[in-house]
């Protein structure tokens, strides 16, 4: 057992001893290897399963609306983010809840481990440092953790959590790469195309409106039926309307987190369109989604000299 | 035989000549009597646009647009009272952070964007709005009917 995972349960067993919160909000390990499962830990005995390592991927804000009174989250950067985003959008009130940051040094996205292997499953998985050993019959395979890290993870510019109770500092947070974000075709057909692919793919399971911690609408716009805005079998036109509405619905409020890559049994990625909308948003409007509590959202308001580029004029 | 009276250029052309359906969604109070004004001086603009009246611009949500394409519109049109004039004081400000962001989510997916046209008139500006409608309608033929988001055609 490592320093960070010591840490998580002494910090979880003292919230709970003390009463300070009825329940913690963590990681234990599930039933498969590299698929860590949300742990809610009600009693210092609860707190001896949380666990913590590179496979935590799931945003844990997700479940921040649940009917525990006081709730303690161990969060990372991404995490911490959504929280403040909730909280500015009056979810949940800020004294409910206890926020263990943990320094976070990138999630693994376990697609990318398969396609290395060549397999969808494998028997077991450890990390090793910076090197994940997977090992699937007799084969066993070291990858630089480097390399199968998320996407979101690589670029991920704020790793450690900005807005926190107990800043937890087993881990050391790592240092993005930077600019690494990947360019949009210049050729308007291609970018089409590559739309239009991946949204081809979706099944209209919403796994990942599920899993996003910002998509809480009581009934979405996808499942209202009076008007029927968008149809619920997963034509071509529906899924390329329902996966615009997503990202044009979190514009501004987004972390990217990636749970909604990582949870599509499909493999839908749009992240490119949601980091669109995060960099519009902060250029024109100068907002960062997460960022600061007391920061107004761009779409709650407005501004009188916002840029006009768009408008067509006569 | 009295068929042959009839206009050689219905029927059978009509049908095969593509025009442009474009919707527009204009605010009560500005563009929609900016329409009216165009309307009442006799000017001149293509036919090829439906109104929807909307009491601001900040009515129209994006959903309104994508949904539009989605049932066969071959361009929109949205406009609103120029800003600082609007009747709700700062609708068309909110609105215009909205619609800024869907032409750019637009524009990534690789939607052709000049299918979608946001425009500010205000109520004494006929002569705008009938340019504004030459402008559109011009732009979106060029592009030809609108494949991308079209689930069906009930416009």
């Amino acid at each position: 057992m490592n320093e960070l995972i010591r840490q998580i349960r002494d910090t979880a067993r003292r919230l709970l001893e003390e009463r300070q919160v009825e329940l913690v909000l963590g990681f234990e390990a599930g039933p498969l290897p590299l698929r860590n499962t949300p742990c809610f830990a009600r009693s210092a005995d609860g707190a001896d399963r949380l666990t913590w390592d590179r496979a935590c991927g799931l945003n844990l804000a997700v479940f921040l609306d649940g009917p525990a009174r006081r709730i303690a989250i161990l969060a990372k950067g991404c995490d911490s983010r959504a929280i403040v985003n909730l909280l500015k959008e009056r979810r949940f009130a800020r004294e409910n809840i206890v926020i263990v940051g943990v320094p976070c040094e990138g999630m693994i996205d376990r697609r990318k481990v398969e396609r290395r292997l060549g397999e969808t499953d494998f028997d077991d998985a450890r990390f090793e440092g910076e090197r994940l050993v997977v090992r699937s019959g007799a084969r066993t395979l070291e990858l630089p953790v480097a390399e199968v890290l998320r996407d979101a993870c690589r670029e991920c510019a704020m790793p450690t959590p900005v807005f926190y109770d107990i800043l937890l500092d087993g881990a050391t947070a790592r240092i993005p790469a930077a600019g690494s974000e990947a360019a949009s075709p210049a050729d308007r057909a291609e970018r089409w195309q590559r739309f239009e692919a991946e949204a081809a793919k979706c099944i209209r399971c919403y796994a990942c409106r599920n899993v996003c911690p910002l998509c809480y609408c009581r009934e979405c716009c996808a499942d209202q039926s009076g008007p029927r805005w968008v149809g619920p079998a997963p034509t071509p036109a529906d899924n390329q309307v329902f996966l615009l509405m997503r990202a044009l619905h979190l514009a501004g409020r987004c972390v990217d987190c990636g749970a909604c890559i990582e949870a599509c049994p499909v493999g839908v990625d749009v992240r490119y369109l949601f980091k669109r909308m995060e960099r519009e948003v902060r250029e024109r409007f100068g907002y960062e989604s997460g960022r600061a509590l007391d920061e107004k959202p761009p779409l709650a308001g407005y501004g009188t000299d916002d840029p006009e580029d768009f408008i067509t004029d006569v | 035989m009295t068929h042959s009276v009839q206009d050689p250029t219905s029927k059978n052309q009509k049908s095969s000549a593509w025009q442009p359906r474009i919707l527009a969604f204009l605010c009560n109070w500005c563009s929609y009597a900016g329409a009216d004004l165009a309307g009442v001086s006799r000017l001149q603009y293509p036919p090829n646009v439906r109104v929807i009246r909307v009491p601001c611009s900040a009515r129209v949500d994006p959903l309104f647009i994508l949904s539009a394409f989605r049932r066969g519109a071959d361009g929109v049109l949205v406009s609103g009272c120029h800003p600082g004039d609007c009747h709700y004081l700062a609708g068309n400000l909110a609105a215009r952070r909205r619609f800024a962001l869907l032409k750019a989510l637009l524009d990534e997916a690789g939607f052709e964007i000049d299918r979608l046209h946001f425009s500010w008139v205000s109520a004494a500006e006929g002569g705008r709005f009938a340019e504004l409608i030459h402008k559109v309608t011009e732009k979106v033929r060029a592009l030809g009917p609108a494949q991308p988001l079209a689930k069906e055609r009930r416009l």
